[in-house]
Formats: C-alpha cells, structure tokens, sequence
C-alpha cells in the first residue's frame, strides 16, 4: 500500500510541481509526455533505456527551446530566473529517471529474499560433490549455470541437449529446477544429467548457491 | 569413426563374441593397451559401456552410496562412454617421487613390487605420448624458460622444503586424439554400448572362461577369450571382482580380502590464510602459473618427509585479491554489458565501487598479471593412507542390469590426519622464518579435516599390486593372483596414491602392461 502511494506521488508530482512553478505550456506538457514515456520504459524494458530515452527528449527540448529564440522575443532570453527555470526543469526530468529506477528496484527487488549465507555455503558444498565435475570452469562436458535461475531453457546454442530438455519452453525458476534436481529423468526423459536424485533441501540449497552467483 | 565401432544394440552383435585379448573398458588405461596391442596381436576387442558421448541412463550404471565421509556423488565421478574420464580430465602430470615406491613401515604403507627405475621407461614414453617435455619437470627449467625468476624458488633457502611441478597436458582426450586411429586398427574390434556384468572361471578357477556382457536394451553377450584385462577404474574393476561371486563367494582374486580395499584419494582440505609479505615469490601464486600453463606447489623432499613421519603432502597458495562478492559481480557485471543499469547491476557495481583496489587486482589478475593479494588462502592436499576400512563395498542395491551396486565407504586415518597437521605446521614455521608472509592458522584438528576433505576424482588403491599373493590382488604384472589370464590396468593396482596426478602413471603402467602381454604372447 505504501508502495503503491509512492509511486503515485513519484509519477504525478514532479510533473505537477513543474506545472505549479511554470504554469501550463506547451514546454511543460511535453516534459510530463518524457516523463510518462521514461517511466513505461523503466517498467517494461531496462532501466538503461529509461535513462537513454529521457536524455535524448531532454537535449530535443533544448534544441527546441533554442530555435525559439528570435531577436526581439523576450520571452525566449536567457535571463538568470529563466536558466534557474531550466535547471529545475532538467533536475525534474534527471530526478525522474532515478525515482524510476528506484521505483523498479523495489518492485522487483522484494522477490528475493536475501540470500541465506548458510543455505548458500551448504549449497557450495553440494555443488563440488554433485556438479562440478561436468559443469565446473572451462568444461566442455556440460552447460555453465553462470546466471541459471531466469536463464531460458537449453540456451547454450554449442551444447547439444537432450531432446526432452530442448522441447522445454520457458526459463529456468526455483520450482523446475528444483523438479529437475529431484529427478532428473522424470523431469526430463532421456535427460544427459547425470546425477543421483537431491533430496528437497540438497536442491534448495544448491539453487540457493546458484542464485546467488558465487 | 562411428560406423567402424560396433554399436552393441544393434543387429551386428549376436550372442557370442570370441576374441584372443579382451580389454573391458575404453578409457585412459584401455585405449592405450589396444592402440599398443592391435598392431602385433590378433582379434583384440575393446569393450565399453557407453557410447560416443554422456548418456544418462549409461552413466546411472554407477548409481552407489557414499557411506563414509562426505565424497563426490558416484554417479559422475567417472565418465562412462569412449574416451572414459579422459573426457574431463584436466590434464595434470607428474611421476611418483622415488618414496612413493618405497615401503614406509611407520606409516603402514607397503612397497610398489618394483622402484621407479623399472617404471622410468614407460613413464618417459607415456610423457611423450602426452606432449610433455620431460625436463619441465625440473622446476627451474620450466620456469626459467617461461622467463620467471628463479631464484625465487623456495628450494635453496629452506631445509626440506621442495617446489614440485605438474605439467598440464594438452593431449587429454583421447577420444577425439586415438579415436580414428583405434577404427582403423585391422586387429581391433571395438564394442559400444556394451557393459560387463560377470566374469565366469573355470572350475579350478585359475582361468576366466568367459564374460558376461550386456545392453540396456536387453541383449546378453558372452564374450571368450585368452586374456581378459579389467581397465574399467578403482571403483568399477574391484565391483567386478567382487560381484563376480558364483564360484567363490567373496569374489575373483580376493582369497586375502584386499579387493575393495585401500580406496584412496589425493584429499585436500583448505584453512589457514597467509598475508603475504612483499619477497612472497609471485610463482606460488596458483592462477598466475595456472594462467602460464604450469603448476608448482610446495612440497617436502623425500628426506624432510621420513623424517617428518608423514604422507605426501603439498600446499597450494589461493590467492584472494578482492572482497568477498566482488569477483562475481564483476562478471555479472561482464554479463550484462548491454543492460549497465539493471537495478541489479546497479547493485553490482557499488559492490565493484566499494573495493576498487581489489577490483584492479582482479583485473589485473585476468589479464596475466599477479599483483599482491589481500591474502591466499592454503589449500593442503595429501596422498591418502592406504587404509583397509577405506573401501568399496557391494550394495543390496541393483542397477538396470541387475548387478549390485558399489557403494563407496570413504575414510581417512589417523596417517592422514597428521600428515594434514604436520604439513601445515611445517610449512607455517618455514615461511615464518623466511620472512615470507604471515599467517592466520586455522587449527586442522581431525573433526574440521573430516568436515572439510575434498576428493579430487583420482580413485586409486582398490585392486592393489604386490609381490606375494597373501599382501595384494594382482602380481607386479598386473595379473590377479592364481588367475592365469586375468589382468587389470588403471590406478586400482597402485598400492600407494603417490605425489603423482595418476593418469600419466595409468598409462606409464598400461605401456608397461602391454609390453608384458605381448611378450608373454598372451594374447596367442
């Protein structure tokens, strides 16, 4: 609920506040259209193309604003309150772009929960005993798990997996992997893994290694 | 290469296979007898349980428990299709130290049947068959070569300790190497798909008659010949041996109760970090010379170890060049160069932030370099004890062809034990002494050695060779006692682990074996 409130105050008060500052126009219109547009990209795609995007519609506003400027129109002159107008304009949009990520990141942060150090270290263990023969650095045996939770499925396009593992859509979560890890050839008929079955909390373990990316 | 391998499942096998040597097993050991045995014997077969690549339900043959200390999963500790572990193999090479064929009876561990003069030959031609240049094996040479300094070798300035080299081969998949060749061996058949269940001797039972072979398909085969040789690994061949048990209860070749036995391992347990001072020589560093395609670890001589009283021992030098978490982030970090301000890499790259100095290290390090670390961590590894209660065992389990499976009951010794303590004593007061770093011990007491062992897949000792039947399984030429034509190769027939990586000295014993048959004309 908190959550919720504050980020409808992110999205809607600094364009608000601009237009409460500059009165409306045609210029303040079009920095809340950035805004809107930064803020879809901050949600559906990387952050990154937030960022690149408010950058790009922030120096197009200025181009605009710098064609305007005609001799003889005041309005267009760059007096100190009219750059001290622009600053708060530009901080507006950069300010943004950082509500945005934050915003993001608590969104998608909370899913996982901090790592538990001493599941991860049980599941260090279990990985040299279990995995790392075939799956361990510079080996041509088996797929890396660098980054496996999330990965999509049979994605390596150099490892030729079983035909079960590349009928699979989807990516990899804590549930199939764990499916897989509890029995492999159920999970995966035919499946090259060689591994004798985990129990349940061997597999949360070592996913629990996996994710955390040691 | 595949259609001159005969795949077992298909029609081309029928229900008998007559041979003049049969070698059961196409891994490091057995690759090795049939190229050397093929072009002057006739009608040799090669038999092996798996395919060209990993199959599971192959591989599930060597489903077993771990019944002792906490040991690498069975299942894929060995590979199990043409090529055997040579497929993962690492490529680590070294010959046993003169000690390690010496008995050392303080420490309960018995003599090879012969010393390293007789084992010098084939060992130079098993290194030349692995591309080693045999005078690498002196440490200054080798580095002298890669431009290091080496007066910075520990050797001169301490007394008893010793820089010993492995060399890392580049020739270990012999698949892909000899895989060619064996297909075009005109005296050689070579069976996929095929594993041995049984091996039947004949009422005497001084002779293996026959063996018992089949598919996962469901086909059985019997396989004649003159000569069987058993060159599947330490687990595998004493399984054999021992589930092999219709005429003697406990088994072939087991009259004394040594098959199964003296499982061993090169173990290593990690403790103890060393802040290295600046004289800390840079060549100790393990992913410097790792990244110059050699290792080097400190050692003990022969000398300081009888005296010592003591197993093989060595220590590497991990260095830590970064905060914890910082490593990985960086490569995530690497990962997603395309996506810089994912919120997750944003965390990622405070992590970097917040230890710059470390990730210049790591930099560094990636690039070849081998700048001072924050501090290494010790990694202690031994020669395992040859330990009688270390052992295979047969499980009331059975595996897709029926045969009981092999569980592993994995034990250290109290030899062990000080050998991981004396070790680590003597190589903190040494460099203590030398002024080369400081230390931060971290007491190896034997409950924190069992928690923390760490098997390194060389599975050796459990069909041991001796010189008199009462003391070992096989003769010092391999063949299993009061069993005329029964022989095993691999490192089950080392009666020590030795300072040695075991594959150059499997196939240093494999050359030697070969040499023993074909003059024996065994195979006639």
């Amino acid at each position: 609920m908190v959550r919720i409130a504050y980020m409808a105050a992110a999205i809607t008060i600094p364009p608000l506040a601009s237009i409460a500052w500059r009165g409306f126009s045609l210029l303040n219109a079009f920095v809340a259209l950035i805004w809107l547009a930064a803020l879809l990209a901050f949600f559906f795609f990387a952050v990154a193309y937030g960022i690149l995007l408010h950058g790009l519609a922030t120096l197009f506003a200025f181009v605009i604003i710098l064609r305007h400027r005609r001799p003889g129109n005041e309005d267009h002159k760059f007096t100190p309150r009219r750059l001290i107008d622009y600053a708060i304009g530009l901080y507006l949009i950069l300010s943004t772009s950082l509500t945005g990520s934050l915003l993001w990141y608590g969104i998608n942060a909370p899913n996982g929960e901090p790592a538990d150090n001493a599941a991860v270290e049980r599941g260090s263990k279990i990985f040299v005993t279990s995995c790392h023969a075939c799956h361990g650095t510079n080996n041509e045996l088996a797929p890396s798990l660098d980054g496996i939770v999330g990965k999509e499925v049979a994605a390596n396009p150099s490892f030729d997996y079983s035909a079960a593992l590349r009928g699979k859509e989807g990516v990899w979560t804590e549930n199939t992997l764990s499916r897989f890890l509890l029995a492999p050839d159920q999970f995966s008929p035919g499946t090259k893994m060689a591994i004798s079955p985990l129990t349940a909390d061997e597999a949360r373990d070592v996913i629990a290694f996996l994710r955390s990316g040691r | 290469m595949t259609n001159t391998f005969i795949d077992a499942k298909t029609d081309l096998v029928g229900e008998s296979i007559n041979a003049s040597v049969c070698i059961i097993g196409a891994g490091a050991a057995g690759i090795t007898l049939a190229r050397e045995l093929a072009p002057s014997v006739a009608d040799v077969v090669l038999v092996e349980s798996g395919g060209l690549s990993l199959d599971g339900p192959t591989q599930a043959l060597y489903s077993g428990q771990n019944l002792g200390l906490k040991y690498h999963d069975l299942l894929s500790s060995r590979l199990r299709y043409f090529g055997g572990t040579t497929n993962h193999w690492g490529g680590y090479c070294r010959y046993n130290d003169p000690i390690d064929y010496r008995g050392r009876p303080k420490l309960d561990v018995p003599r090879w049947p012969f010393d390293e003069t007789v084992l010098a030959p084939f060992i130079t031609r098993a290194a030349a068959q692995l591309g080693l240049e045999f005078a690498y094996f002196d440490p200054a040479t080798r580095l002298s070569k890669l431009g290091e300094d080496t007066d910075a070798l520990i050797d001169d300035a301490s007394t008893g300790l010793m820089t010993k080299i492995f060399q890392i081969s580049s020739k270990t998949r012999f698949a892909k190497i000899y895989g060619n060749e064996l297909a075009r061996l005109h005296n050689l058949r070579t069976y996929l798909n095929l594993s041995v269940t049984d091996i039947q001797l004949s009422e005497s039972g001084r002779n293996v008659t026959a063996v018992t072979a089949r598919t996962l398909t469901g086909k059985t085969v019997k396989i004649t010949a003159n000569t069987f040789v058993l060159a599947c690994h330490a687990i595998e061949n004493a399984r054999l041996l021992l589930a092999s048990n219709s005429q003697s209860p406990t088994g072939i070749g087991n009259r004394y109760d040594h098959v199964g036995r003296y499982f061993m391992d090169h173990v290593h347990v990690s403790g103890t970090k060393m802040i290295p001072s600046s004289s800390f020589p840079s060549l100790y560093n393990f992913y410097y010379l790792q990244s110059l395609g050699v290792n080097a670890n400190i050692s003990f001589t022969d000398p300081a170890l009888q005296e010592m009283g003591i197993l093989q021992y060595y220590c590497r030098f991990l260095p830590v060049y970064a905060d914890e978490g910082v490593k990985p982030a960086m490569r995530r970090l690497q990962g997603k160069l395309w996506e810089p301000f994912d919120p997750e890499s944003l965390d990622d790259l405070a992590m970097v932030l917040s230890d710059l100095p470390g990730a210049t290290r790591l930099a560094r390090s990636a690039a070849g370099g081998a700048p001072k670390p924050q501090y290494f961590n010790l990694q202690h590894r031994i020669e395992q004890a040859p330990n009688p209660e270390s052992r295979i065992l047969l499980s009331a389990k059975r595996d897709a062809l029926g045969n009981r499976q092999a569980d592993l009951m994995w034990r250290l010794n109290d030899v062990d034990y000080r050998t991981f303590r004396l070790g680590q004593q003597k190589i903190v007061a040494e460099l203590s002494a030398l002024g080369l770093g400081r230390f931060m011990v971290e007491e190896l007491h034997d409950d924190y050695i069992d928690e923390h062992a760490i098997g390194h897949y060389h599975h050796i000792g459990t069909t041991r060779m001796a010189a008199r039947a009462e003391d070992g399984v096989v003769d010092p030429n391999c063949r299993v006692f009061n069993v005329d034509n029964l022989y095993v190769a691999g490192s089950s027939t080392f009666p020590t682990a030795g300072y040695s990586g075991p594959t150059m000295m499997i196939i240093a014993l494999a050359l030697r074996l070969a040499d023993h048959l074909k003059q024996s004309k065994a195979g006639n």
